[in-house]
């Protein structure tokens, strides 16, 4: 059995290696990215931050109105191996971009008082603290 | 010879332990990475869909072909390998295609995986020894599940979501050699179909028609009690877990003194709710094994289905984030002896039939729709009258499933094994 749990150990061990020097490279890839102003970005599936908290949050889906316009994103906050994760909409004034790091200016209160986002509902936005 | 066998057996017990790792990351983890993949919610509601229905209509094929298949270990085998190319695709083709031929692929080699593991078990120690061995298996795959679930999740935040998928694929190659160390002549492939052996074979040479067996009395009642045990208890913990973003306060972490975020503290609780019923399942499993030999199966049966109508009331009176993670306890409690009495009460039912690993898909299947149905009906619940509402619900699909149990199972023990 020792063969085996060393075997077990490195085969665990060598995606994590591998993954390390992946995730490097594709961080100098977006840092160019960003050096380009005029590059258009997907926002699907990028993180995002409470303004006040750092509460972390992912953008899920885009909400546009009759004339396309963007008025609102769909953002999932919290949860543990995807059990007991959380979708807010957000108005999309509240959105603060910022080079790589996207933060919406709400409160945790807020999100917390937040209803869950059905796309069957006529959606209430949670929308930007004044400051 | 009795060494050969303890290497076998320890090979098992390290099967179901790794068996229980490379399945964490399938769970709903996979909707959170394909998200992080830039897949929009309508693809993902569908790929999801897809999973479950084929993974309902895979259960009895699963079984039936676990039963035909002449080397048990070589079916599992093919499982692992399945799983662990699944992850590879998940990981390195996050297209619709590639996602829904991996999703495909997990499906099919979890319907066989399943029933492979306790027919292979049965096939190892015989009927007489089954119970306590299965209780053993229960105890590796729960900490396999608690080491998993800690392992995934910090890869999954540390690293990437696609890290998780990678290190699942890899932890194929331990599977398959924990697998080997299991002994193809130890296996007895008549035992592991729950034939008989010796004197008594060759009046049950072939295997009893399926009609004859699914028409069992204690099969139809199990297959019943199982159905409405998980529409009770699956959607559940996902409850608790949203409820615990919601309801979790400002918290100041008791010994260091710091503040930490709203967020960072719902998801440590989460991550509790999953850990501590998996410690007690390891911690208690064998004893449910030998107690299940020792009073018989319908009393175990019964005190694990008490488990959860009490855990879910408690759940319906009460929102404080310690009384749930500690009601989790009574979660490991239904763990420990679902996780152990099925297969066994199971083995029993279908004991000189040679259909042991078809009833297992019969089992697997009401437990599916079950699942299925709880979710939704939860869901609706939680959104239209509340949480309490949701929970309370629960608790009397929980106390059916008792009842069901108290009124209608008989004793699947044979005479002889009791003491």
């Amino acid at each position: 059995m020792g063969v085996t749990a060393r075997c077990a150990f490195w085969c665990a061990l060598l995606p994590l290696l591998l993954s390390l020097p992946l995730a490097g490279g594709r961080g100098a890839e977006e840092g160019q990215a960003s050096a380009v102003p005029s590059k258009l970005e997907s926002v699907l599936g990028r993180d995002v931050a409470t303004a006040y908290e750092g509460d972390a949050g992912r953008i899920i889906d885009l909400l546009v109105d009759r004339d396309g316009t963007v008025r609102a994103a769909v953002v999932e906050f919290g949860g543990f191996l995807g059990i007991g994760t959380r979708k807010v909409a957000i108005e999309w004034a509240a959105f603060r971009f910022s080079g790589r790091s996207i933060a919406v200016d709400v409160s945790r209160e807020q999100i917390r008082a937040a209803p869950e986002y059905k796309a069957t509902d006529s959606t209430s936005l949670v929308r930007a603290t004044n400051e | 010879m009795p060494s050969a066998l303890r290497r076998s057996e320890r090979g098992l017990d390290w099967f179901t332990f790794f068996v229980a790792d490379i399945q964490t990351g399938f769970g709903p983890f996979l909707a959170v990475y394909l998200t992080t993949q830039k897949w929009n919610q309508a693809d993902i509601g569908l790929i999801l869909a897809i999973g479950s229905l084929t993974g309902l209509a895979s259960q009895l094929p699963g079984g039936w072909l676990v039963d035909v298949a002449p080397s048990k270990r070589r079916i599992a085998m093919l499982a692992v390998v399945g799983i662990g190319i699944s992850a590879l695709l998940i990981a390195l083709m996050p297209s619709f295609l590639g996602i829904l031929v991996a999703k495909l692929l997990h499906v099919a080699s979890s319907s066989v995986l399943g029933p492979a593991i306790a027919a292979i078990t049965l096939g190892l120690v015989g009927h007489a020894a089954v119970g306590p061995r299965l209780g053993r298996n229960a105890r590796f795959a729960s900490i396999g599940n608690g080491l998993a679930a800690g392992l995934m999740g910090a890869i999954g935040y540390l690293i990437s979501p696609q890290a998780v998928f990678l290190v699942t694929a890899a932890l194929a190659l331990p599977t398959l050699a924990t697998l080997i160390q299991i002994r193809e002549s130890d296996i007895d492939p008549t035992l592991a179909d729950g034939g008989l052996n010796g004197p008594a074979a060759s009046l049950a040479a072939a295997p009893v028609g399926i009609g004859r067996l699914l028409r069992k009395r204690s099969l139809v009642v199990l297959t019943f009690a199982l159905f409405l045990f998980h529409a009770a208890n699956a959607a559940m913990l996902p409850l608790v877990g949203t409820e615990m973003a919601m309801r979790s306060d400002r918290v100041v972490l008791p010994i260091v003194g710091t503040e930490i975020s709203m967020g960072q503290w719902a998801s440590a609780l989460i991550a509790l709710c999953i850990v501590v019923p998996q410690l007690v399942v390891a911690a208690i499993a064998p004893g449910v094994g030998r107690l299940a030999v020792a009073w018989g199966r319908r009393p175990v049966l019964l005190v694990g289905f008490a488990a959860l109508p009490a855990r879910a009331a408690i759940l319906a009176i009460n929102s404080d984030p310690w009384v749930i993670v500690a009601a989790q306890v009574l979660d490991g409690i239904c763990g420990a002896v679902l996780g152990v009495l099925v297969p066994l009460s199971l083995a029993d039912i279908a004991r000189g039939s040679g259909r042991f690993n078809l009833a297992q898909g019969v089992a697997a299947s009401a437990t599916g729709i079950g699942a299925a149905a709880s979710t939704a009906v939860a869901g609706y619940l939680a959104t239209a009258f509340g949480s309490g509402t949701a929970f309370l619900g629960l608790a009397i699909t929980a106390a059916a499933a008792f009842v069901t149990l108290l009124v209608a199972m008989p004793e699947t023990a044979p005479k002889t094994s009791m003491v």
